[in-house]
């Protein structure tokens, strides 16, 4: 298994992390960011960027293989 | 509003339009131009995850729970993340075993056995079917909705006015249709996959069209909507997580965890995601790209189910909110395209799930209780049908469960209660790819307990909410029992049911497989698996060659075997495909391939009918063919061949188990090797009727010796060969596997080494191996052709090695034996410490005679100069029968014939085939030349030659055990022989040292006891040796009190060193009671640092006493003498003048007064100089003790100089003084040291007749003061240096010679030293120190 590779499965721990308590604690106020609720904010946004993350982790799979 | 017949038709439509794609699909896969083969259609077919749950659900869950119901698609996102790992390597076994569902790959990791299938299909069968039901109530219920606005309870109608009901009807027909219209061994249906496809698509659109409709026309946008909402009293939390139980940071992640597990493991997902995969890489794209799915198709929930709530919807009925908006915000067609969205979801749901749990009803169930039942033969037929049929069954069921639970439950909780089941795998699962150490016992454990809890937990309470159970169990628990409620299992309570049931279910499956897993060990199958399993990658280029089939169908006869389970088209296409696979054309396959396509064959199978029965089906296939029932054998077709097949099979199997127990038993009972190999061939024909087998075994010359047979000719008895490397018998032993042959035909060329009757039709070969080596070769043959069916490999194969490992035993336990034996002999040797050469000798040489089995013997040594032999012993067993007469007579070595040999050539000679004397020479010793074998070695002393042994007759050739058996024997012999000299000369030395040695010696150990005693001690002491070495004790020889005295001198330091005591004076005892004055020296002496005795030796001393009294004696006599001489000498002169004057006065008294007078005048000094000589002589013989008083030696000197001035005068002297006036005072006899000085001054005056200077010196000495006195005289000559101290040793005419003597013993009393320094005619010097504090006084 090459580092990428082990970085990536670390990177899936953090998200699991990230969309879990007690991360998920910082974010749970009665706040709103503009207009939108500031835990709606955080799932989405970190739900994208780990989008983004398996996007470029993607590459470095198959640049690997 | 809508019509019913436009919803019908639109829907009915639509599913027409899906099978026109399918259609299409299939089409284009049959044209080999997939259209499914991208990661696009790939990652939309995955989103089959999101069902109607998905759809119509999660607006429900919203509406309710707020934002939990995201985290069932933020658990995939995070699983997408370990995909290219966990995803991959499934799908890269199961494409490398052909498997096509969860319980097929699960079954086939833990041994191949049905009941991990059955547990796994059984508890998936329980999670999906409610979750089919779900999806059918979902439909229904939309319909009512869009045709009637209402949602109507189904309980209301029977069943056949339920709507549902027809709905699930027309999925089955659709996913027969799909799934089932034709049996495919890949179990692919891309069809379907391109259907569900564009269904993930169309949900995806109609949601997103649902989601702009309420956020951008209904309302104005994200922020309206959130800020209403967030004003509305109680809805603000919908936007909040941890405020009660229904969504609790606990709940967040359990169903974050559970969805994790469900996106990989789910039965349709499984499907999807590894059986319909068509390029691994696709995972690649739908990493990220299912994610992004996920995530649009839920970004319009939570406005949607806030719009909702804001358009005055109650929130339980959330799960219509999506059709309720354009229903009532009048845009029907909208609403229409909601229905479908839905619909898609549903039927794309219904379809897959439903084909993926049939085919695990089919694999895992049907067929393997159809093999069980002996109903295989009806499979082929049935096949396809019953996969139609388990279709049904399950969709049938799944309306079932809807109409038992369904009402109790929304949406959300059957799919939780689905992920909850599903999650049931993962341990199971997680640990066929990873766990090697995973066993089938733990898989099963772990498995039967987490299904059991879930159901218990899970399930049960929906059936008891449902009425079919009594509501006291979820109250009371069952019969009354508290702590096994359901809901709050061994008391734990304040958890939600899901988290309850997750954290029980999980905690007795992962506990339970683990535990039982390192509890038990696995079969040699799940190894097997195991080890490929997990290391997948590692392994992918392997093919299976650990069996070995000589005899294997070819690709036609395997093409019509396949056409019995997959129809013609299918069996044709696998064979193709094989082809292409292999790329080598038939006619040139070997072994290898025909592997590989019973191997492919497998497989292919295991895709229609699940791993074990394909397994099970292709053996019995393959052991079929190659036996003699080849042309009545079929297994599907014919009950009668099947049956006689088994009952011949389990006949055989018996005989074959009995006839290793017997060779198990005989290979026991004997360690003869013969005997072993008799006994086994005699059992092939007693038991299996084998009437030609043989055993070959490696001699040590590299050869194949035949060591037994049955039904060989008998010239082949000693038949020995080297095999060929291209025969059949090198590549056996080389390879060290089983080879069978059905007919030797066809290996025409590759049969060297084997007999005729071995070669006629059918032969098997099986090496003779242990672990590390092969022994030989087992054949066994037959003249009908295929006599051996494959099970006879795995049979001979067992007997050989248990032939191959009974012969190493045998032939290391000979060797061990002798071995021993020799050791015994050598160690008899070492024992015979008394016995005489001959009779060393003789026992060797018996011993070598019965370690090689010969019956005689003989040994001669070889002189020093190595030129003659010299017969010494011979031995003959009493078997022989003409008596051995051999003459002990020397032999010269160049003479001698071929026992000779070993000593010229120094090494051992065999001679095996001796014909007879030919030649002048004595070829053996006499006795022995009539004896045909022979066996000669040389014994050697280092490099020297010593002896030549030899043994013959033996019965068997003598090969190199015996060698080395002799050799070693009689290495030993020599050894002792050797050391026996050298101890004997050793021993005779040391007694010669002990006894003849002057002194005394003896020994004794710590507790007194003497053990060596020598003659001279035993002289002095007048005792004879026997009676005191061993009797008595070393107390008993010391004077009385000397013991315990010497034992302290003899640790004390002083007395020569720790342990050591020298030349120490003491007293023995004698005999006879007196007392013997010695000189002892005596050592302490050690083993491992502790005392264990002590030896010395003693001086007698009597006669050196005696001597030395005898020497004081005479010497004081010398002096005696010598005194008186000299006193009769000084007394002599004096009074012989006094005799002639006091004569002469006689004779004239009276005549010349004067003259008398004169003469008088003389007598009477001459009296006066004898009175003074006694008076001298007196004061030397009783010189007083001085008494010491302190006083200055510089007055004492004053006085001196005074006394002298007048002598210093008449002798015109003159006198020089030196005095030191810090002189310190001293302690001295006043009178005694006046006297000595005055002597040594007197001295210096008289030496100086013709004057000169007296020098007196006085100097202070750092211990005490110096007195010198110098002259300038005549001085003394060197050679009486040493004698002036003598009394009466003068060399003055008329000195008493007493003078320096008194001088002396004065100085002495005082503790003082003189010396004297003089060169003659210059002066002599004189000087005395005294010590300021005499010491010791």
């Amino acid at each position: 298994m090459t580092k990428r590779e082990k970085l990536l499965i670390l990177l899936g721990v953090l998200a699991f992390v990230l969309f879990n308590f007690p991360l998920l604690k910082i974010f749970n106020r009665d706040l709103c960011l503009g207009e939108l609720p500031l835990l709606i904010f955080y799932v989405f946004g970190v739900w994208l960027l780990t989008i983004l993350i398996l996007l470029v982790g993607k590459n470095w799979l198959s640049s690997n293989d | 509003m809508l019509s019913e017949q436009l919803v019908v038709l639109a829907g009915l439509g639509y599913l027409l339009f899906l099978f026109a794609i399918a259609y299409y699909g299939d089409w284009r896969r049959s044209h080999g131009k997939s259209l499914i083969a991208n990661p696009y259609i790939y990652t939309l077919s995955l989103a089959v995850y999101c069902t109607s749950w998905t759809f119509f659900g999660s607006v429900g869950r919203a509406a309710t729970q707020g934002l939990p119901f995201l985290t069932i698609y933020l658990g995939p996102t995070v699983m997408a993340f370990f995909w290219w790992f966990v995803l991959r390597k499934m799908l890269r076994i199961c494409k490398e075993n052909n498997l096509t569902t969860m319980s097929d790959f699960l079954t086939l990791r833990y041994g191949k056995k049905p009941l991990v299938g059955v547990l796994t299909t059984l508890g998936l069968l329980l999670a999906v079917v409610p979750y089919i039901g779900l999806q059918l109530k979902s439909v229904a219920d939309t319909f009512t909705i869009l045709v009637h606005r209402t949602v109507i309870s189904p309980l209301d109608f029977p069943v056949f006015h339920d709507t549902a009901f027809y709905v699930a009807l027309l999925l089955a027909v659709f996913c027969i249709l799909f799934g089932a219209r034709h049996l495919d061994p890949t179990e692919r249906h891309e069809g379907m996959v391109a259907a569900v496809a564009f269904e993930s698509l169309v949900k995806l659109l109609a949601f997103l069209a649902i989601g702009i409709l309420v956020t951008y026309v209904l309302f104005q946008g994200w922020g309206e909507i959130f800020t209403r909402i967030h004003q509305t009293r109680g809805c603000s939390e919908l936007l909040l997580l941890n405020t009660g139980p229904h969504n609790s940071y606990l709940l967040v992640m359990v169903q974050t965890v559970l969805a994790m597990a469900a996106i990989t493991f789910l039965p349709r997902q499984f499907h999807m995601a590894v059986v319909e995969n068509t390029d691994e890489r696709h995972i690649l794209t739908a990493m990220w790209l299912l994610p992004l799915y996920l995530l649009l198709i839920n970004l319009f929930v939570l406005p949607i189910a806030c719009g909702g709530l804001l358009l005055g919807m109650p929130p339980e009925q959330g799960d219509t909110f999506v059709l309720q908006i354009p229903l009532q915000s009048g845009h029907p067609w909208l609403a229409l395209l909601a229905f479908l969205g839905g619909l898609s979801a549903s039927t794309a749901m219904v379809a897959v799930a439903t084909v993926a749990v049939s085919t695990m009803l089919l694999n895992s169930l049907v067929v393997p209780g159809a093999l069980r039942l002996r109903l295989e033969k009806y499979l082929p037929t049935f096949l396809l049908n019953i996969k139609r049929g388990a279709i049904l069954l399950v969709i049938i069921l799944g309306y079932g469960s809807y109409r038992v639970i369904g009402p109790s439950a929304m949406l959300v909780d059957m799919g939780l209660i689905a992920f909850s089941g599903v999650m049931q795998l993962v341990p199971a699962i997680l640990g066929a790819l990873y766990w090697r150490d995973a066993t089938r016992a733990g898989a099963l454990a772990g498995l039967g307990l987490g299904f059991f809890l879930w159901a218990y937990t899970l399930i049960l309470p929906y059936l008891i909410y449902a009425g079919w159970f009594p509501q006291s169990i979820l109250d009371q628990g069952p019969w009354g029992v508290s702590f096994l409620k359901p809901t709050a299992f061994l008391g734990l309570t304040g958890l939600d049911d899901l988290c309850h049931a997750f954290f029980w279910s999980m905690f007795f499956n992962i506990g339970a497989f683990v535990s039982v897993s390192l509890l038990t060990t696995p079969g040699p199958e799940e190894v097997e698996q195991g080890r490929r399993f997990v290391q997948v990658f590692a392994l992918q280029a392997e093919r299976p060659r650990d069996k070995r089939f000589t005899f294997l169908p070819s690709l036609e006869e395997f093409t019509l075997f396949l056409e019995k389970f997959i129809g013609p088209r299918k069996a044709q296409e696998a064979g193709q495909t094989f082809l292409r696979q292999v790329a080598t054309p038939e006619s040139e396959w070997g072994d290898k391939e025909k592997l590989e396509l019973a191997y492919f064959v497998e497989r292919t199978l295991a895709g229609s009918l699940g791993p074990a029965a394909a397994r099970f089906i292709v053996e019995s296939y393959l052991s079929g063919l190659g036996s003699r029932m080849e042309d009545v054998y079929d297994l599907f077709s014919k009950v009668s061949g099947s049956l006689e097949e088994s009952e011949e099979k389990l006949r055989r199997r018996a005989s074959e188990l009995s006839v290793l127990y017997e060779a198990a038993r005989r290979l026991a009972s004997s360690l003869h090797i013969p005997d072993l190999l008799e006994g086994v061939l005699d059992l092939l024909g007693e038991r299996l009727g084998v009437e030609i087998c043989a055993v070959r075994l490696w001699g040590d010359d590299n050869l194949l010796h035949l060591k037994g047979s049955r039904g060989l000719a008998p010239d082949t008895r000693d038949q020995v060969v080297k095999p060929e490397p291209e025969s059949l018998l090198a590549e056996c032993l080389l390879s060290s596997q089983v080879i069978s042959i059905p007919d030797t035909a066809q290996v025409i060329t590759r049969l060297q080494g084997l007999s005729m009757e071995e070669t006629q039709a059918s032969l098997v070969l099986a090496p003779l191996t242990t672990e590390t080596r092969t022994m030989g070769v087992l054949t066994v043959a037959s003249p009908q052709k295929g006599f051996f069916a494959r099970e006879h490999i795995g049979f001979f194969h067992s007997l050989a090695g248990q032939l191959g490992l009974a012969i190493l035993s045998a032939s290391m336990e000979e060797e061990l034996r002798l071995d021993e034996s020799r050791l015994e002999a050598v160690w008899q040797l070492s024992q015979m410490t008394d016995a005489t050469l001959r009779e060393i000798t003789d026992f060797a040489l018996q011993e070598g005679v019965r370690l090689t089995k010969s019956t005689m013997g003989y040994l001669a040594f070889v002189s020093e100069d190595e030129t003659l032999l010299t017969m010494h012993s011979w031995c003959q067993t009493a078997s022989e029968e003409s008596p051995l007469v051999v003459k002990l007579i020397s032999y010269p070595l160049e003479n001698t014939g071929l026992w000779g040999e070993a000593a010229r050539q120094r090494r051992p000679v065999i001679t095996n085939d001796y014909t007879g004397s030919t030649s002048e020479m004595n070829d053996f010793p006499e006795g022995f030349d009539q004896v045909r074998r022979h066996l000669n070695i040389p014994v050697f002393d280092g490099d020297r030659l010593v002896a030549v042994a030899g043994v013959a007759n033996k019965k068997e050739e003598y090969d190199d055990t015996d060698i080395r058996q002799l050799t070693l024997l009689m290495n030993g012999m020599w050894w002792q022989i050797k050391r026996k000299r050298t101890e004997e000369a050793l021993t005779v030395e040391r007694k010669l040292l002990i006894h003849t040695c002057m002194d005394g010696i003896l020994a004794h150990d710590m507790a007194g006891t003497i053990f060596i005693f020598n003659d001279t001690a035993a002289r002095i002491l007048g005792y004879d040796p026997e009676e005191v070495i061993g009797k008595m004790n070393i107390r008993e020889l010391y004077a009385p009190g000397q013991a315990g005295d010497i034992d302290a001198k003899i640790h004390d330091p002083s007395f020569g060193g720790e342990g050591i005591i020298e030349n120490y004076e003491t007293l023995v005892r004698h005999k006879d009671g007196t007392l013997i004055p010695i000189w002892l020296s005596a050592r302490l002496f050690f083993e491992d640092d502790r005392e264990i005795g002590v030896m010395g030796h003693f001086r007698d001393l009597r006669e050196r006493k005696r001597m030395e009294a005898e020497l004081l004696r005479s010497e004081r006599l010398a002096a005696l003498g010598n005194m008186a001489a000299h006193i009769s000498h000084e007394i002599k002169n004096p009074l012989m003048l006094i005799g002639g004057f006091a004569r002469h006065v006689l004779k004239d008294v009276g005549r010349d007064g004067e003259k008398n007078r004169e003469k008088l005048q003389i007598i009477v000094d001459e009296v006066k100089r004898l009175e003074d000589f006694l008076v001298e002589v007196g004061s030397y013989a009783k010189l007083s003790e001085p008494t010491l008083e302190l006083g200055d030696v510089n007055t004492l000197i004053g006085e001196l100089c005074q006394r002298l001035e007048l002598s210093l005068r008449d002798h015109g002297i003159e006198l020089a003084l030196d005095l030191d006036p810090n002189l310190p005072q001293i302690a001295f006899d006043p009178l005694h040291l006046r006297q000595a000085l005055l002597n040594f001054a007197k001295n210096g005056i008289e030496a100086m007749e013709e004057g000169g200077t007296l020098t007196i010196t006085t100097k202070q000495k750092p211990d005490g003061i110096l007195v010198e006195f110098r002259d300038t005289g005549t001085g003394i000559p060197p050679d009486i240096l040493d004698k002036i101290f003598q009394p009466f040793y003068s060399t003055k005419a008329k000195g008493s010679g007493l003078g320096l003597a008194i001088s002396q013993k004065i100085i002495e009393a005082h503790r003082g030293k003189i010396t004297i320094d003089s060169e003659p005619g210059k002066g002599t010097q004189v000087r005395i120190s005294l010590k300021t504090e005499p010491s010791g006084g």
